[in-house]
């Protein structure tokens, strides 16, 4: 009887000594490797979407910015390109205008380009390295806001010559987003722990300073309706702050989830999405104790009034303390022990300092005027 | 910019005068001053000497000279050509200004930049109304935005949105649609209303027509009424319907027995099922959640005392056989057991009770072709008769069909001793609660009791007391309403303890009792007084109050402290005497309590002292900033969740 079998050359696939460097054996047919493509290697920064949702831009780190259609493209063909803008200068983060055809990208200036054009109709320079994160307004749709290298946040408006303000911060800003509800209010994540709302008119301290996180705050995202956002730190924890408060509503955590690196509310205002460092997107439900589904005439009425009983006895320390309390991470919890101890220390120290120093020499200084270093007109 | 260039003017203007000798003093200290401040004037006037005016930023020498036109023309001579020139020239210099220098790159950025956020400012401003609106309003906008529609939808328009789905409603809105009895909207006859009507003559027509809007008109009110009814939620409304209800068809009963037994016999069973199912059912014992909270609140609440006594009342009431016995083994040779339900009960152990109790005397009768609860409903009728005989000696006609009834009735105004004899013995047995043993001796079927002579004697001295009152058609009214005094034996509770009940006399024509009789034993009246004695014996209200109140009298002084060392300089140890007065002097006296609220208020303790576990239930003080008055919170508060307020907008509320 015949057998095949694979005939090899031992000399192909053992080693003569232990050093040898160990050869594998591999076929380059193309045939064989179908999902080999050769692709543009450069990564794509930043994204935004046309007004009409039929197409979106997006940023590459070649100064090239790209215009891709949504529909997925039919079987067997690659998404291709719809047309390519080449900036001068280096392209960081991009955003699109809500109502016109225009967008806006950031990078070494401030660039506002028309989706018909090939070369940007305005740019804005105000002294800065480089500009992270660029945000149109969502009501005063020409008005956007950008974050800076140096610390700063600057306002512009596409229809003016010139940049509109600039604020500089204590520490390094990481997210910025405008309040849709809101027409002149935005807020800020920062680097050192808090998140600031601004109102832009207002600039020399921010309106409201956001606490409660125990590590920088990565990113920061509004709920379209409800006047809360929610920020996504570099404590692996996601927070979700009602936009008046000081203090946060509610914090969600996995064990498996690393640090925050995106948040997003979407807009349905039902869920949120965040992804962090080991590649996982999530999804959350807004309201963790929210019913998801249809809810029916007499259900809607009981968890509607439950929901009423609950905020007319919310003063209530027991009912006030259970609404309250959540368990955290073992790590948040020290954290959160620790930067108390920190704070009042600090504290101690100020009112020794005050005790034991002729009257009036150590100010009171607001807590919403530590945090801003100037306002630059 | 021009206090500058006025500066430099004025150091011109103090050469040129030195350069003049008018007045010595003034000059010479004017040149000692000028002299004084070369030094820093030069280094102002070296800021200060480059005439703005004409500085640009291209300036790069700061030494140079400003030349002006008037030096130019200096230089003409006289001649006429020149005098022209120069009177154009200084002509002209009048009327034309200088133009101010352009700012510096960064100043005029800047202004620019202020003008621009001003604007944007301004701009964003015009929201500011929406937004506090949104901020203090409570109605905040929810995704999808929902607006309900609160327009009032009329019946007919309701009802024309109906569209039948099911089989069912398909083939009712056919029935509805094809029949001719249907009235229509707006028409005040159906069509086989107006069929008739046709085929009548006018007069009587009127009379129909007048006689169906009647009877629409009377059902359109019962209705209404029906209506009405339904929608009562009080409790008590209900039970007292139930109890008339329950009356009412005891009534129907005796109504029916009367002229058609047939149906009074459905009746009858009818009731016994109802019987049956309440002495299935736990619904009215005592032994439910309800009823024991009660039991526990009726030592201090008489109302929760009186709803469980009620309760009770009903559960008897209908575990109340109505059926008295069953004769059906009459034809049998077996001797009937008469089962004196009722009378038993008759006589409570309650001696509390013993006034309100309604006896009704039965007479033990034979019928032989009657029905059973005939014969036995014929008896209740004709004590009552009886009764009303005696008093007003008026005859009572009876039916013809109810010879039996009318033949006692005969029977019984007749009334022979040895008749009586064995009726009162019957009643006291009743009253006793035995189930009484009667056999039919005679030939013409009356039952004698037969009992054995123990028990005779053992009870007889009883009664005897109770043969006086026991002729009971007599005195049925009276023991209604009479209380029986000389029955209540010497009990062992304190008179001047007692907490005023108002008593309340039960109406009702069934008995009441308060206890089951099945597991009933023969007790002496005086022996259960003297149990009911024993059993609240302890429940000293009055007494426990007032020790109470001592104690919290006792509690809110302060105690003096005792520092006294026995042993201490002196000798100690066993009956060593104490120097009292020694012992005083080491007393740290307390001082005097606050006067108490309560201290001459007899039955009322006051407590003020404050309640730590009440404490941790209480708001927060800091809370109240936001309604800036207590009160206006505290009305906040009791204002009444109703389903209206919930379904508004609140923050995490959902639409539908």
């Amino acid at each position: 009887m015949k057998i095949k079998t694979l005939l090899r050359n031992p000399d192909e696939y053992t080693h003569e000594t232990k050093h040898d460097i160990h050869k594998i054996n591999r076929s380059y047919d193309p045939s064989l490797h179908p999902f080999e493509v050769a692709r543009d290697q450069s990564s794509e920064f930043s994204i935004a979407f046309t007004v009409e949702g039929s197409a979106f831009y997006t940023i590459g780190d070649d100064k090239t910015i790209r215009r891709w259609k949504c529909e997925t493209p039919l079987e067997g063909n690659i998404e291709e390109v719809v047309s390519t803008n080449i900036s001068k200068s280096i392209l960081l983060s991009i955003s699109h205008h809500w109502r016109d055809a225009k967008y806006a990208t950031a990078g070494e200036v401030c660039q506002i380009w028309e989706e018909s054009r090939a070369q940007p109709i305005r740019s804005f320079l105000w002294g800065v390295d480089s500009l992270h994160q660029l945000r149109f307004n969502y009501i005063e749709t020409n008005i956007l806001s950008a974050r800076a290298s140096d610390r700063s946040v600057i306002l512009y408006d596409i229809r003016e010559k010139k940049p509109l303000r600039k604020v500089v911060m204590k520490l390094q800003c990481n997210a910025l987003s405008w309040n849709p509800m809101e027409a002149f209010t935005f807020t800020v994540a920062n680097e050192d722990y808090h998140l600031y709302s601004f109102d832009m008119r207002n600039l020399n301290a921010p309106m409201n300073v956001h606490k409660d996180r125990t590590s920088a705050v990565i990113d920061v995202d509004y709920s379209p309706t409800v006047n809360e956002f929610v920020s996504g730190s570099y404590d692996k924890t996601i927070t979700i702050f009602e936009a008046d408060k000081g203090h946060s509503r509610d914090i969600y955590h996995t064990k498996r989830m690393q640090r925050i690196t995106c948040v997003l509310w979407s807009n349905d205002d039902k869920y949120i999405m965040s992804g962090s460092d080991e590649m996982n997107i999530r999804m959350w439900k807004a309201r963790a104790s929210e019913k998801l589904g249809i809810v029916k005439e007499r259900e809607r009425v009981a968890l509607n009034s439950a929901a009423k009983l609950k905020e007319k006895f919310a003063a209530h320390p027991q009912i006030k303390r259970i609404a309250r309390h959540r368990q955290v991470p073992r790590h948040v919890f020290n954290a959160k022990k620790e930067l108390k101890a920190m704070v009042q220390s600090r504290a101690r120290k100020e009112a020794n300092r005050r005790a034991h120093s002729k009257p009036g020499t150590v100010p009171y200084v607001p807590e919403r005027q530590k945090h801003v270093v100037r306002e630059d007109e | 910019m021009d206090m500058q260039t006025e500066g430099v003017e004025f150091l011109e203007d103090n050469f040129e005068e030195e350069s003049e000798n008018e007045d010595d003093d003034n000059r010479h200290s004017k040149l000692l001053s000028a002299i004084a401040n070369i030094g820093k004037e030069k280094s102002k006037s070296k800021k200060n000497i480059i005439p703005v005016k004409t500085a640009t930023e291209h300036v790069v020498s700061s030494n140079a000279k400003a030349v002006t036109v008037g030096n130019l023309l200096k230089t003409l001579t006289d001649k006429a050509l020149h005098a022209n020139i120069k009177k154009a020239v200084s002509k002209d210099t009048k009327h034309f200004k200088t133009l101010p220098a352009p700012l510096e790159r960064p100043q005029s950025e800047k202004i620019i930049r202020v003008a621009a956020y001003d604007k944007a400012k301004n701009e964003v401003g015009k929201w500011d109304p929406v937004v506090y609106q949104n901020r203090l309003g409570t109605a905040v906008q929810e995704f999808p935005l929902y607006q309900p529609d609160s327009r009032l939808i009329d019946g007919n328009a309701f009802a024309k949105k109906f569209k039948p789905k099911t089989p069912l409603e398909e083939q009712i809105t056919a029935l509805l649609h094809g029949s001719k009895n249907v009235m229509k909207n707006g028409e005040e006859l159906t069509e086989a209303e107006k069929l008739a009507l046709s085929s009548m003559s006018l007069k009587e027509a009127l009379e129909r027509r007048r006689e169906l809007g009647r009877i629409r008109a009377l059902q359109a009110h019962q209705e209404a009424k029906a209506r009405r009814q339904n929608k009562i939620k009080s409790k008590k409304y209900h039970r007292l319907l139930k109890r008339e209800k329950l009356k009412k068809q005891l009534k129907e009963f005796e109504e029916l027995q009367k002229t058609n037994p047939g149906a009074a016999l459905e009746k009858l069973q009818e009731m016994e099922l109802q019987r049956i199912e309440e002495r299935a059912n736990l619904r009215h014992k005592n032994s439910g959640k309800w009823a024991k909270t009660q039991a526990i609140r009726s030592k201090y609440n008489t109302e929760a005392k009186q709803a469980l006594s009620e309760q009770l009342e009903i559960g008897r009431r209908l575990k109340e056989k109505v059926k008295e016995s069953d004769f059906s083994s009459e034809e049998e040779e077996e001797a009937p057991i008469l089962f004196a339900a009722g009378s038993k009960f008759r006589e409570s152990k309650n001696p509390w009770l013993v006034q309100a109790k309604p006896t009704i005397a039965l007479e033990i009768e034979e019928g032989e072709d009657t029905p059973n609860y005939r014969k036995f409903w014929a008896k209740v009728n004709a004590e009552r008769e009886k009764a009303k005989a005696t008093e007003d000696t008026e005859k009572v006609s009876l039916s013809d069909d109810e010879a039996p009834m009318k033949d006692e009735i005969e029977r019984d105004e007749s009334s022979s001793s040895e008749k009586e004899e064995e009726f009162v013995e019957a009643q006291a047995e009743a009253k006793f609660g035995d189930a009484d043993v009667i056999r039919p001796l005679r030939g013409d079927g009356k039952y004698v009791r037969i009992r054995s002579n123990e028990e005779l004697d053992e009870q007889a001295g009883q009664k005897e007391s109770l043969i006086k009152e026991s002729r009971i058609p007599k005195t049925l009214s009276k023991s209604l309403e009479q209380p029986h005094d000389q029955k209540t034996g010497p009990v062992e509770i304190d008179p001047s303890k007692f907490i005023v009940i108002e008593s309340k006399k039960i109406k009702s024509s069934v008995n009441i009792t308060l206890e089951d009789g099945e597991d009933e034993e023969e007790i002496g009246m005086g022996d259960q007084r003297m149990t009911i004695a024993e059993a609240f014996a302890d429940d000293d209200v009055i007494a426990e109050f007032s020790e109470e109140k001592k104690d919290a009298l006792s509690s809110s002084k302060s105690k003096n402290i005792d520092l006294f060392l026995p042993g201490w300089g002196n000798w100690g140890g066993k009956g060593i005497k104490i120097n009292q007065r020694k012992r005083k002097r080491y007393m740290i006296k307390a001082p005097p309590a606050p006067p108490r609220k309560d201290h001459n208020t007899g039955n009322l303790i006051i407590n003020e002292e404050k309640n730590d576990s009440v404490r941790s239930h209480q708001v927060n003080k800091h809370f109240f900033f936001f309604f800036l008055v207590v009160s206006v919170y505290v009305s906040c508060l009791s204002f009444k969740l109703y389903r209206i307020m919930s379904m508004s907008n609140s923050r995490y509320l959902i639409n539908s």
